[in-house]
Order: C-alpha cells, then sequence, then structure tokens
C-alpha cells in the first residue's frame, strides 16, 4: 500500500516540476477579449444584415405560402402511387425465395428468385399412378437394414396437386388409422445407426428426386445402372435441400420456410421399380457410399418380394 | 480551486473577471496542454483557443463549481482537435520534441531534468497512449477525481480506472527498471496525491 503511495507521490511530483517555471502569456486575455469582441460584433453584423434585407418579412411569408401550396399538390399528385408502387416493391421484397441451381462449375447453389404462386393444373410432374400405398406394402417393410440400421420412424405423405408437392406427415404412435386415412400416398421410413441415417421412401408415384428445388427439374448426377437380380436399380447423386422449419400448428406441422437460405448436401439415392411401386433409399446426411446404399437397398427388395 | 465568484462575474462579461479567471487557471491550462502535446508554441494556441471558448460560453455553466471539470472538457477537446488538424492524429513525444522547441526556457528544463526520477517518469508517460497520458494528467496533475474524469473525457468511470490502473503498472515498470525497490520506499512522501486513490485497490 505504501509503495503504491510512493508511487502516486513520485508521479506527481514529476508531472507537476515545472509548472511554476512557465510563465503565462500576458497579452493572452486581451487578444481573446478582441477574439470575443469581433465575434459579437460579427455576428450582431449578420442579424442586423438578414433583418434589413429589404422586403425580408414579406419574402418569408410567401415562401411559407409556397412551401404549404408544394407540400399539399405533392400530396395529391404523388402519394397514392408512390404508396401504390411502394407496397408493390415491398410485397416483391417479401416474395423472395431461395432455390437451387446448378452452377456452371457443376456445384449446386441457393438463388433467390421471385416466387411465383403454384400452377392449378397441368403441374403433375409424375409418373405412375396416384393411389394409397396399400397396407399389404406398409406390413413388409422391414424392421433392419444390412449394416446395422434399425427403424426409426415411418412419415406419410400425399401429393397436393395445388402446391405440385408432397405433404409428410409423422406421429410419434406411428402409423395411424387417423394419419393413413389422410395421407397414404407415400410412406418414407427412417432407419439409423450410430453414426448415419438411411430413408427408404415406397409411392406409386415417381417423382423426380430433387423436389425441392423448384426453378429446374435436376436430373442427378454420376448416374449408374445396378441390378439386383432381375430387378433394374438407378444409383444417382442430388442436392439435399433442407430449409429452416417454420413451425405452424395441425398435422404437417413445420413447413419450410423458402425465404431463408437453405443447406445443401450431395444425397446418395437408389431407386428402383419393384411389383409397381417406386422405391428410393437414399443416406439423410450424405454420408454414405453406392456400396453400403447398395446393401441396404439389397435387404429391401428381399423383404419387399 | 476557482472562486465561484470569478465565474459569475464573467458571466455577467466583467472584463477585469476575464482576467482573473485566465491568472487563476492558465498556468495550470498551459502546462497541462504542454505536457500532453510536449509543444510549447501548441500549447500556447491550444490555450487560447481553449479560453476563448471558455469566455464565450461561460453563460452556460450553470453551476460555477463545476468549472474545473468544464473547462478541462474545453481544454482537451480543443487540444484534441488543434493536434488532430497539425499533425493528422499523432501525439508528440513530450520531452524528445519539445525541448527543441523551448530554447527560450532551457533553465526551466535544466531543472525538470535534473531529477531522474521524475525524468524517467515523464518519459514513460509520453510513451503512453494518449487517452491514458490525459488520463494520467488529469488524475495527477490536475487532481481531478475518476468522476470528473469520465466527464471530462466522456467515457465510463470504469475506463478511467482501468486507463490509470494499467498506466501506473507500466509506470512501476520503468521505475523498477530505474531504480531499486528500497529507493522508491525510501524517496517517497507517504502522502496520496488526490481525492480517489482507488484506481487499482
Amino acid at each position: 500500500m505504501n509503495k503504491r503511495k510512493d508511487v502516486d507521490y513520485l508521479i506527481k511530483k514529476a508531472l507537476s516540476e515545472g509548472e511554476n517555471k512557465i510563465e503565462l502569456y500576458p497579452c493572452l486575455p486581451s487578444e481573446v477579449k478582441s477574439r470575443l469582441i469581433l465575434q459579437k460584433g460579427r455576428e450582431k453584423i449578420d442579424m442586423n444584415m438578414i433583418k434589413n434585407i429589404p422586403g425580408a418579412r414579406v419574402r418569408k411569408a410567401m415562401a411559407v405560402c409556397c412551401s404549404i401550396v408544394i407540400v399539399l399538390m405533392l400530396s395529391f399528385t404523388f402519394i397514392e402511387p408512390v404508396r401504390v408502387s411502394g407496397k408493390e416493391g415491398i410485397n416483391k421484397i417479401k416474395s423472395m425465395v431461395y432455390d437451387v441451381i446448378k452452377g456452371k462449375d457443376g456445384k449446386y447453389v441457393a438463388v433467390q428468385v421471385p416466387y411465383s404462386e403454384p400452377q392449378k393444373a397441368g403441374n403433375d410432374n409424375y409418373e405412375g399412378v396416384k393411389k394409397p400405398v396399400g397396407e399389404d406394402l406398409v406390413s413388409k417393410i422391414p424392421e433392419k437394414l444390412a449394416g446395422g440400421y434399425t427403424l426409426d420412424q415411418k412419415a406419410l405423405g400425399s401429393y397436393d396437386s395445388k402446391s405440385g408437392s408432397m405433404v409428410m406427415v409423422s406421429s410419434d404412435k406411428g402409423i395411424t388409422k387417423e394419419l393413413y386415412d389422410k395421407f397414404n400416398e407415400t410412406v418414407s421410413t427412417f432407419y439409423s445407426n450410430e453414426r448415419s441415417q438411411i430413408v427408404l421412401e415406397i409411392s406409386f408415384m415417381d417423382f423426380p428426386f430433387a423436389l425441392n428445388s423448384s426453378r429446374e427439374r435436376i436430373e442427378g448426377d454420376n448416374k449408374k445402372s445396378l441390378s439386383f437380380g432381375e430387378i433394374a436399380a438407378t444409383y444417382a447423386e442430388y442436392p439435399g435441400v433442407r430449409y429452416p422449419i417454420k413451425e405452424t400448428e395441425g398435422l404437417g406441422a413445420g413447413n419450410e420456410d423458402r425465404t431463408q437460405k437453405p443447406t445443401i448436401t450431395i444425397l446418395h439415392t437408389i431407386k428402383w421399380k419393384q411389383n409397381g411401386a417406386y422405391y428410393t433409399v437414399y443416406d439423410f446426411n450424405g454420408d454414405l457410399s453406392q456400396e453400403e446404399l447398395e446393401i441396404a437397398a439389397a435387404t429391401v427388395i428381399d423383404n419387399m418380394k | 480551486m476557482i472562486d465561484p465568484e470569478i465565474i459569475k462575474r464573467c458571466q455577467q462579461e466583467d472584463q477585469d473577471a476575464y482576467d482573473d479567471l485566465y491568472r487563476a487557471a492558465g498556468k495550470k491550462a498551459l502546462w497541462t496542454v504542454y505536457m500532453l502535446t510536449g509543444k510549447m508554441n501548441t500549447a500556447e494556441d491550444i490555450v487560447q483557443e481553449a479560453f476563448f471558448q471558455c469566455f464565450r460560453n461561460i453563460k452556460k455553466l450553470q453551476k460555477p463549481e463545476l468549472f474545473p471539470v468544464w473547462f478541462n472538457r474545453i481544454l482537451l477537446r480543443t487540444c484534441w482537435h488543434m493536434v488532430y488538424k497539425e499533425k493528422k492524429g499523432s501525439a508528440v513525444s513530450l520531452e524528445a520534441e519539445s525541448l527543441s522547441d523551448l530554447k527560450s526556457d532551457e533553465n526551466v528544463l535544466e531543472k525538470v531534468e535534473s531529477d531522474h526520477i521524475s525524468s524517467v517518469i515523464r518519459e514513460a508517460v509520453n510513451r503512453l497512449k494518449p487517452s491514458m497520458r490525459s488520463t494520467v494528467v488529469l488524475y495527477y496533475y490536475n487532481e481531478l477525481t475518476i468522476r470528473e474524469i469520465a466527464q471530462v473525457m466522456g467515457c465510463f468511470q470504469g475506463t478511467v480506472k482501468s486507463r490509470l490502473h494499467y498506466a501506473k503498472k507500466v509506470l512501476e515498470k520503468e521505475l523498477k527498471k530505474e531504480i531499486s525497490e528500497e529507493y522508491i520506499r525510501m524517496s517517497g512522501n507517504p502522502g496520496c496525491t488526490g481525492k480517489e486513490c482507488t484506481a487499482n485497490e
């Protein structure tokens, strides 16, 4: 403590030394006073000049009147169109959504595009038939897949022709009758092991895989033909586009928020047709090799015979 | 401490009061600015400008007892503004450059330099950042409280405390380099500098 006080004292002493030896500039107050007088005089002159401008008061009144007239004219002439165009601009900004396209370098990128209303008719962008996945098929879905994958959850879906997209729902209770009655055109089954997840989708409708990209139909990359006995299959890679989820109430709660930038991962898929239904297996996180998927697909094919 | 009566008279545009105020506060102001800029010529210009602003606006000062804070605020801002204009913001070393500028005051400086410890401290203060240097000068030389320094510099009291704490550490380090701890203990007067010695306690 004493040491600190000593240091304080030394600093104070060091900074104070010399103060008494400097001389104040004696003429400074008179110079400052002169500047003050000049300044005051200048301010007075400026004010007098403003006051003495001939007709200044009349001009001031005229300027006020003219300003009011101009403001009123502008109000009547421009405000309505400006309001309308402003509203249009805001709506345009609000309706920008993200879509995924393939760049020139072959990589998939998210771009902002104007939102367009789904077409009401003629947008059935699928092959096959729109019919329920029967309970006979659902009952055959394997509980386990080769590679240590076990069934986690099933989800049901129906094609919404208004929006041209699939509405998916799932429940903690599994596939209930209530859900199945409303949503039965696709069945998605989620399998997982310690490190990864595989999804199996069954439907009588054959959709292009990358449904989340509405700007262009994505054909898939690195396509290869595979065969599992008599069944021909196709291996392909697609962008997995995941938008942030906007929570809503009711069945199918949680819509994708396309106004937010999505994450894109490359998913590996194997698709085949078996007994009239279309089957797709893919790695949910895009982290499996073609061989691993083939093993999983073979398990499904065996079970669904 | 400036007599509040002088301030009141200045507010009534009493010309003699201007002289009284200059005599009472001028020297401290000049030495403060000199310690911050290191140039006596520049310091004189800054003090003149600060007093001009002071006399011009003194009617706005509602409480005469707050004059030291109010005036130092004007002084520091004028100082920063003029040094910035002159040197594009770079602060000038207190003794390195000032010695050559102060040929007319050689006797004074010789006396100042004669004290080795003080010289070491002043050199260390010169090397501090401008904001830290201003804080140290206001605290140790002008004897303003931490709260008053915060008002002068327009920052939080915590900022002032940390600046003081850091500056003191630097100065202690410099002192340790030059002299033994025993010397510090023996040479020191146990008195504290100011109203608040709490910066690093």
